[in-house]
C-alpha cells in the first residue's frame, strides 16, 4: 500500500548546513501489515514516519500512498485519509478540550456528515476502550488513554494505514501495555500498522522489521531473523528481546533450540 | 498556589443550565448585565439576586466553588464598597477620623458591589456550565456574520480552543519547572525588583522552549488529521435552538420586564 | 537519615476536587542506602519525593533530614537540610536553560553560594560522573547534545549541588536502549564509588531488581510494602495490592516451574543451569 522508492531526505541544521537524514531508502509496506521500524535516536526514523503521510516531502525519489505520490499537493487530502498517524507526546497531539470532541476533529477536516461524525466517534472510543470517558478534558486522562484518545481520532478518520511515532516511550508499565494491545487489535481487524519504537518487546509480533542506521536501511526482515544476529543487534545500538537474551546466554552452557524469539517458545523449550 | 485557579473553569453536568444553546446563553447574560446595570432599587436586586440563586442551585455547581470563584476578586469588591461609602455626599451616618460615612454612601456601595458580584457569579455561572469549547464554537458563530468583513472567525475560535485546552498542561509545566529550579537552589521570592525579574529567566526559558516544541508538535498532528483552516470543514456538534431555549429567553424577558418596572 | 513521621499530603483541601495524595506514611531511610520507589501513576510516589526534597509541604506530619525538622522556624538551619537532598525530576532536560552548558551546570552551585574556583571544580567533577568531557561540552548549547547528553548535563547540575541524598524520578524515561543502559551504570556507579545515597522511582522492576537494595511500593498514597526487594518480589500480597508485576526473570522461572527467589537475570540463569543440570 505504500512504496518507498530511492528516497533520500536532508535537512536544514540552525547554522545553515544541509545534512542527510535519510539516503537512498527503498521498501514496500504492504496491506495489512504490522511493520515495525527500530534505530537509536537520530537514526532516521521519525523523518521517515513524516514521509508516509506528506507531512516532510522527500528530497528525492518518491512515496507512492496506493499509487498516489505525496509529493502533489492537490491529493495531500487524500493520502492523509489513507494514512494516519500517533505521536510520541500524548500531551502535544489532543487538540480539543473535551475527548469526543478531539475524537471528531480529523472527520470535521475532511467535512463529513455531523451525524456520520458522531457515529464514527462513538465506534472509534469504544473500539479503544475509551467511550466512558468521552465528556473528560484530556489533561483529567493518564498517559496511555490519551494515547488511545489519539488513536481513537485517526480511526473515526477511517484510514487503512496508521503510523505510530514511539507511542508508548513517554507511558508507564500499565500505559505501554494498553496501547499496544490496541494497536495489535487494529492490526488485526486489517489496518497497516507501522510501529516505531524503542522497546524491542513490542516489535515481536510484527511482519516484518526495519532497522534504521544512520539513516540507511540495515535490515528488513522477520522478528526472528533479525534478533538470531545478536551481535549486530548490538552494533546497531539496539538489544535483544527479554527471551532471546536469555535463550543466548543458557546457550553458552546448555542445549537450547535455536531461534528462540518468544517468551512462551522459551519456557516450552525450558519446562520442566 | 497555580491550581487554585477556578474562574474560567467547566464543570460538567446535564442541568438545564448546561444543555442550553451557548449563543442563547452569551446573549442572555449581556442582556442581564444590561439589565442589572439599570437596576437601583432594592426589589429590583431582591429579584435579581433570587434569579442568580434559583440558577446557581439549577447548575448543581456548588455554592462553594462559586464563592471560590470571587475570593480573588475579593479585595476590589471591598475597595469598591470602601470608596462609595466615604464618597457621597448626604446623610452623615457615622465619622471616622477623617471620613464621613454617609447614607447615600451606603446605599451606593451596596449597589454597586452586588452588581460586581451578580455580574462575576452569572458570568462564572456561564463557564462553569459550558464547556469552553461550546463556548468558542458559540464565538465562532457569533462572529460568522463579520468574515466579510474580514473577521477571521473560524481562525479565532480555534486559537481559543487550542489555548483552552493547554492551559492546564502550561499551569502544570510551570509549576513543575519552578520546582525544578527551586531545587537548584533558585529563590523567586525575595530580592529588589530587579533581582526578583532575572530570577524568572529560568522559568521563563524553559517554559517558552516547551511552548515553542508543543506548537511544532500540535502543528503536525493538526496536519496529519487533514486539518486545513474552516474552508469545507463540518462539526459534529452543531448548535440548534430548542424549545428549553426559548423558554430561557422569555424567563429572562419577563424577568428584565418587571425588575425594569420596579427601577420607577 | 531522612525520616517521616505520619505524613499526610492533600491537594484542593476543601474542593470537590480534593485528594489524598500521601496518606499517614512514616519511614525512615538510611544514609549509603539505595531505596528505589514503586507503584502506579498516581499511587503518590511524585508527592512524596517532593515532599522530602522540601518543594511541597506535607498537609498533617513531620519530615527530618539528619534530625532537622524540615519545617522548622529557623530558616537557615531548614534551608541547610533541604539543600542536603537533590532532586532530579522526570525529563529533566526540560529545566535547562543557559546558553551553555557549563553554566547550566553551575547555575545551582552559584545559588548556593559557591565562589568561582569552586563552582569550577564542581562542574569538572559533577561532568566527569555524568560521563561527559569538560572541555568538549563546557562551551556547547544544550539544545545542540542529544536527548541523552542533555538529560546528563541536568542530572550534573544536580550533582554540582554535592547532595548527601540524590532523588531520581524515573531518570531512564524516553531514553534509547544505549543510553538508558549507560544512565543505569552511571547511577550504579554513582552510588558504589561515591557512596551517594539514591532514592529511585522507576516503574521497571527488573533495574529495581538489578540496582536496589530496598523497595518501598506505594498503592494510592500508602505505604503498602517495605523490605528488600527479594522479600518484596516474593510477596505476592504486596505486589498485587499495588498492581506491579514480578522482574520479567522471576516470572520467566514462575512459567518454567523453577521454584527460586532469583530476580536479577544473573541469578535467574544461575536457578536454570543449576535445574537443568541436576537432570
Amino acid at each position: 500500500m505504500i512504496s518507498v522508492e530511492n528516497v533520500s531526505f536532508d535537512y536544514v541544521d540552525v547554522d545553515g548546513n544541509s545534512k542527510s537524514a535519510l539516503k537512498n531508502i527503498s521498501l514496500e509496506i504492504h496491506d495489512g501489515e504490522f511493520f515495525a521500524i527500530l534505530g537509536t535516536n537520530g537514526s532516521g526514523k521519525s523523518t521517515l514516519a513524516k514521509l508516509f503521510n506528506a507531512l516532510l516531502i522527500p528530497t528525492s525519489g518518491k512515496i507512492l500512498v496506493d499509487g498516489i505520490d505525496t509529493k502533489l499537493e492537490d491529493e495531500l487530502w487524500k493520502i492523509r485519509q489513507r494514512v494516519g498517524m500517533v505521536f510520541q507526546n500524548p500531551d502535544n497531539q489532543i487538540i480539543a478540550a473535551i475527548v469526543e470532541d478531539d475524537v471528531a476533529f480529523g472527520c470535521e477536516n475532511l467535512g463529513i456528515d455531523p451525524l456520520e461524525i458522531r457515529r464514527r466517534v462513538d465506534e472509534s472510543l469504544e473500539s479503544v476502550k475509551m467511550l466512558e470517558f468521552k465528556n473528560f478534558a484530556p489533561h483529567k486522562l493518564s498517559g496511555g488513554q490519551k494515547q488511545r484518545v489519539a488513536i481513537a481520532g485517526v480511526l473515526a478518520m477511517k484510514t487503512r494505514a496508521i503510523v505510530f511515532d514511539e507511542p508508548t516511550a513517554m507511558l508507564d508499565p500499565i500505559g505501554r501495555s494498553e496501547v499496544l494491545e490496541t494497536i495489535r487489535k487494529l492490526n488485526s481487524q486489517g489496518i497497516t500498522v507501522i510501529l516505531i519504537t524503542h522497546f524491542m518487546e513490542e516489535t515481536i509480533t510484527a511482519d516484518r522489521i526495519l532497522i534504521l542506521n544512520r539513516g540507511e536501511i540495515a535490515r528488513i526482515e522477520t522478528p526472528r531473523e533479525i534478533f538470531s544476529d545478536a551481535t549486530s543487534i548490538r552494533n546497531f545500538g539496539l538489544e535483544l528481546p527479554f527471551a532471546v537474551e536469555i535463550a543466548n546466554r543458557l546457550r553458552k552452557k546448555i542445549k537450547i533450540p535455536r531461534n528462540i524469539l518468544t517468551e512462551s517458545e522459551l519456557v516450552e523449550a525450558l519446562k520442566i | 498556589m497555580l491550581q487554585d485557579i477556578t474562574l474560567g473553569q467547566f464543570f460538567p453536568g446535564d442541568s438545564i443550565l448546561h444543555r442550553l444553546d451557548p449563543r442563547v446563553k452569551i446573549g442572555l447574560l449581556f442582556f442581564l448585565f444590561i439589565v442589572i446595570f439599570f437596576t437601583r432599587s432594592g426589589i429590583g436586586y431582591g429579584i435579581l439576586i433570587t434569579f442568580t440563586v434559583t440558577l446557581i442551585l439549577i447548575s448543581r455547581v456548588s455554592i462553594r466553588i462559586i464563592l471560590k470563584s470571587l475570593k480573588p476578586l475579593a479585595w476590589i469588591l471591598i475597595f469598591t464598597f470602601a470608596i462609595h461609602l466615604v464618597s457621597h455626599p448626604g446623610e452623615i451616618v457615622c465619622s471616622i477620623w477623617i471620613f464621613d460615612i454617609t447614607r447615600e454612601g451606603i446605599r451606593e456601595g451596596l449597589i454597586l458591589t452586588t452588581r460586581l458580584i451578580l455580574l462575576l457569579i452569572l458570568s462564572s455561572l456561564l463557564t462553569f456550565t459550558t464547556s469552553p469549547l461550546k463556548l468558542t464554537d458559540a464565538m465562532e458563530r457569533i462572529l460568522s456574520p463579520l468574515r466579510r468583513f474580514g473577521v477571521p472567525s473560524h481562525e479565532l475560535a480555534m486559537m481559543m480552543t487550542i489555548a483552552i485546552r493547554f492551559i492546564p498542561t502550561l499551569i502544570e509545566e510551570t509549576d513543575k519547572i519552578m520546582k525544578a529550579q527551586q531545587a537548584r537552589g533558585a529563590d523567586f521570592t525575595t530580592g529588589n525588583i530587579f533581582r526578583r525579574l532575572k530570577s524568572i529567566v529560568p522559568i521563563l526559558v524553559p517554559l517558552f522552549l516547551s511552548a515553542f516544541r508543543r506548537a511544532d508538535d500540535l502543528a503536525l498532528a493538526m496536519e496529519a488529521r487533514g486539518y486545513r483552516g474552516g474552508i469545507g470543514r463540518t462539526q459534529m456538534k452543531s448548535l440548534k435552538i430548542e424549545r428549553r431555549d426559548l423558554w430561557a429567553v422569555l424567563i429572562v424577558g419577563i424577568l428584565s420586564v418587571v425588575v425594569i418596572y420596579w427601577r420607577i | 537519615m531522612i525520616e517521616l513521621q505520619n505524613v499526610s499530603l492533600i491537594y484542593a483541601r476543601k474542593t470537590p476536587f480534593e485528594r489524598r495524595a500521601i496518606d499517614d506514611l512514616s519511614l525512615k531511610i538510611d544514609e549509603g542506602s539505595f531505596t528505589a520507589i514503586a507503584g502506579h501513576t498516581g499511587s503518590g510516589k511524585s508527592s512524596l519525593v517532593q515532599m522530602i526534597s522540601g518543594l511541597i509541604d506535607p498537609t498533617s506530619g513531620k519530615i527530618f533530614v539528619d534530625e532537622i525538622d524540615l519545617a522548622t522556624k529557623d530558616r537557615i538551619k531548614a534551608r541547610d537540610a533541604r539543600r542536603k537532598i537533590g532532586m532530579v525530576f522526570q525529563y529533566p532536560e526540560h529545566q535547562l536553560f543557559e546558553e551553555t552548558v557549563e553554566l547550566d551546570i553551575a547555575f545551582g552551585a552559584k545559588n548556593f553560594g559557591c565562589d568561582e574556583v569552586e563552582t569550577l571544580s564542581r562542574v569538572k567533577e559533577s561532568m566527569s560522573l555524568v560521563g561527559l568531557d569538560f572541555e568538549k561540552f563546557r562551551n556547547l548549547a544544550p539544545l545542540e547534545l542529544s536527548g541523552g547528553q542533555r538529560r546528563r548535563v541536568a542530572i550534573a547540575g544536580v550533582l554540582a549541588l554535592k547532595p548527601k541524598y540524590l532523588i531520581l524520578d524515573e531518570p531512564t524515561a524516553g531514553l534509547d536502549p544505549s543510553a538508558r543502559k549507560s544512565m543505569l551504570d552511571e547511577i550504579s556507579k554513582l552510588h558504589r564509588k561515591k557512596n551517594s545515597t539514591i532514592i529511585l522511582i522507576s516503574h521497571s522492576m527488573d533495574d529495581i531488581a538489578t540496582l536496589a537494595d530496598r523497595l518501598i511500593v506505594l498503592s494510592h498514597g500508602k505505604l503498602v510494602g517495605d523490605g528488600s526487594p527479594r522479600t518484596i518480589f516474593g510477596n505476592k500480597k504486596i505486589l498485587d495490592q499495588a498492581g506491579l508485576a514480578r522482574p520479567r526473570i522471576s516470572q520467566l522461572l514462575e512459567k518454567i516451574g523453577i521454584d527460586s527467589d532469583a530476580i536479577t537475570i544473573d541469578e535467574g540463569i544461575d536457578a536454570i543451569l543449576k535445574t537443568k543440570g541436576r537432570r
